[in-house]
């Protein structure tokens, strides 16, 4: 370490500090943490194998820079994985790891005994290629990724609060009322319709990600919809042609090219977002014609209105996902962080 | 002589070809013919009027049931916690927890009225885990891709995650299970299942 040596030798109880306080900032970076001592929360998602005479796990992983100034403090380890689309997160702390084979950066792999969790046996990633599944196609949905960080949990906790009132205080009882004199084919033409007049957002984010195809398809559905489909009150595009339609935003534009959620933030009444959606959503803000619309007491109307009709066609799904959860906080927050993953993929 | 073997080989070869794809479509088809009897249940005219309700989710729960690994289901939504657990303590979660879903379930499966199920397709892997993905589309025309991650036991396929959109519900389930203490969790999770 670099730092180390700018302490110096001498400075015994600067160097102490500096070792505090750089595990500090690392405990407090890692919320696995908690699980001290306990073996590592991936494990039951790496595949079972048959080595040795023992069922053991395979996985292969890549180790933190840090990892020894971490064993100096408290006796434990960290180490960051990668799975197959190279998606890296951070494990558990472990308290024993064969020191040998620590080189920072290095990629090595590492058996776990089922049994009790622990590491039994490192070894460099290119000598043992045939040994390692790594994490199978089954988990390949993510469950060895990572989630969401949430350094401002306790004010994000307080929004979710506030959201949680707004819904069940004003919006529902308005959306319930709606629904009640509407019927729903007539809200399903109206929720068409906002969704046609966002065609820009769509089609330049599919600009912007180099999907041409997409762009196109945009484009067309637009084009018939405006027309065949009254204005965008029918999806005749899908109906009649069977042209599906593409759901592209800027945050999903940016998450394309890499860029990661940063930090979890539920704002109030926009809900769940994190850092890149925000900027997602502003950007975005000026390929939406409603935002065109002056006075801006009319902008903020029809936004109301598109809301409300919105919710008046999801009544129940969020009673549904607080009634499941033990923490709907966290449920809801999983939810997102899966689900802008997906369709940043597809 | 050769042109009876090659009537034979072809013979052969055809049967072969016919007998691949009900061999490698297994998962999907033991998840259609799960969703198919679910669906005949909940759109069942004798047993729609509210006094035979019981009769019915009795029913359902019994399809949805023969399809679920509620123990896989459990150990991984636990994670860390279920290394931790004795026996006695991973049958009585596995027990409450497989309630708890099913009640989820059949609360979504409740509001049935008409949905189209398209079945896409399914992938296999050599050690016994597979995955079927499915896409629903509602009567307000919206489709949702449907993932089931099924493991294989003997015969049969059966599921231990579902993703809808992306969102894994075990997953959803560990995160929140992991900073809970086990204890508080399990008094949360008998106070859900009694309260109906």
């Amino acid at each position: 370490m670099l730092s180390l040596q700018f302490v110096g030798k001498e400075s015994i109880n600067v160097r102490k500090i500096f070792v505090a306080f750089v595990c500090s900032v690392l405990w407090i970076i890692q919320p696995a943490v908690s699980s001290f001592g306990q073996p590592p929360e991936f494990l039951s998602d790496l595949k079972a194998t048959s080595f040795e005479g023992q069922t053991k796990r395979f996985g292969q992983f890549y180790l933190v820079p840090d990892v020894d100034v971490t064993s100096d403090g408290f006796g434990g380890y960290f180490y960051s994985y990668k799975d197959k689309r190279g998606n890296k997160t951070t494990t558990n702390r472990l308290d024993s790891l064969p020191k040998g084979l620590l080189t920072a950066g290095k990629p090595v792999q590492v058996a776990f005994n089922d049994a009790t969790g622990m590491p039994v046996r490192v070894a460099e990633s290119q000598t043992s290629q045939h040994e390692v599944s790594g994490p199978s196609t089954h988990d390949e949905s993510g469950e060895l990724e990572g989630e969401i960080y949430d350094p401002i949990e306790p004010v994000n906790r307080a929004f979710f609060h506030f959201n949680d009132k707004l819904y069940f205080w004003v919006l529902k009882p308005i959306a319930t009322g709606y629904e009640k004199v509407f019927p729903e084919p007539l809200r399903v033409s109206v929720r068409n319709f906002f969704h046609n007049i966002l065609m820009p957002v769509r089609a330049i984010n599919c600009l912007l990600q180099g999907k041409i195809e997409g762009f196109g398809t945009e484009i067309t559905r637009f084009i018939v919809n405006s027309t065949i489909g009254i204005c965008g009150f029918s999806d005749a595009a899908k109906t009649a042609f069977n042209i599906e339609k593409r759901d592209e935003d800027f945050g999903q534009t940016l998450g394309f090219y890499g860029l990661g959620p940063g930090i979890y933030i539920n704002w109030p009444l926009l809900g769940p977002s994190s850092i890149r959606d925000t900027f997602g959503i502003v950007g975005d803000g000026f390929l939406n014609p409603v935002n065109y619309v002056e006075p801006a007491k009319y902008c903020i109307a029809i936004k109301a209105y598109d809301q409300i009709n919105k919710t008046s066609l999801s009544l129940g799904q969020y009673e549904a996902l607080k009634k499941a959860a033990f923490d709907p906080y966290i449920s809801l927050r999983e939810a997102y962080y899966e689900n802008r993953r997906y369709k940043i993929r597809e | 002589m050769s042109i009876h073997f090659l009537r034979v080989s072809l013979f052969l070869f055809f049967t072969l070809v016919m007998a691949l794809p009900s061999f490698a479509g297994q998962p999907m088809e033991q998840i259609r013919e799960t969703t198919d009897r679910i669906i005949a249940i909940v759109s069942d005219p004798v047993l729609k009027p509210p006094e035979k309700a019981e009769e019915r989710k009795r029913l359902i729960r019994q399809v949805v049931d023969e399809r679920f690994d509620w123990e896989e289901m459990s150990r991984r939504s636990l994670a860390r916690h279920w290394k931790q657990r004795t026996d006695d303590e991973k049958k009585e979660f596995i027990n409450l927890f497989g309630k708890l879903l099913e009640r989820t379930y059949l609360e979504q499966v409740g509001n049935y009225s008409g949905e189209k199920v398209l079945y896409l397709n399914e992938t296999i892997d050599e050690s016994g885990f597979g995955d079927v993905r499915i896409k629903i589309i509602t009567k307000q025309e919206t489709e949702i891709p449907v993932r089931y991650k099924v493991k294989k036991n003997g015969d049969g396929w059966y599921v231990y995650d579902i993703s809808v959109e992306g969102r894994s519900l075990i997953n959803n389930y560990r995160k929140q299970f992991q900073r809970m203490p086990y204890k508080k969790l399990l008094k949360q999770l008998k106070a859900k299942v009694t309260q109906e």
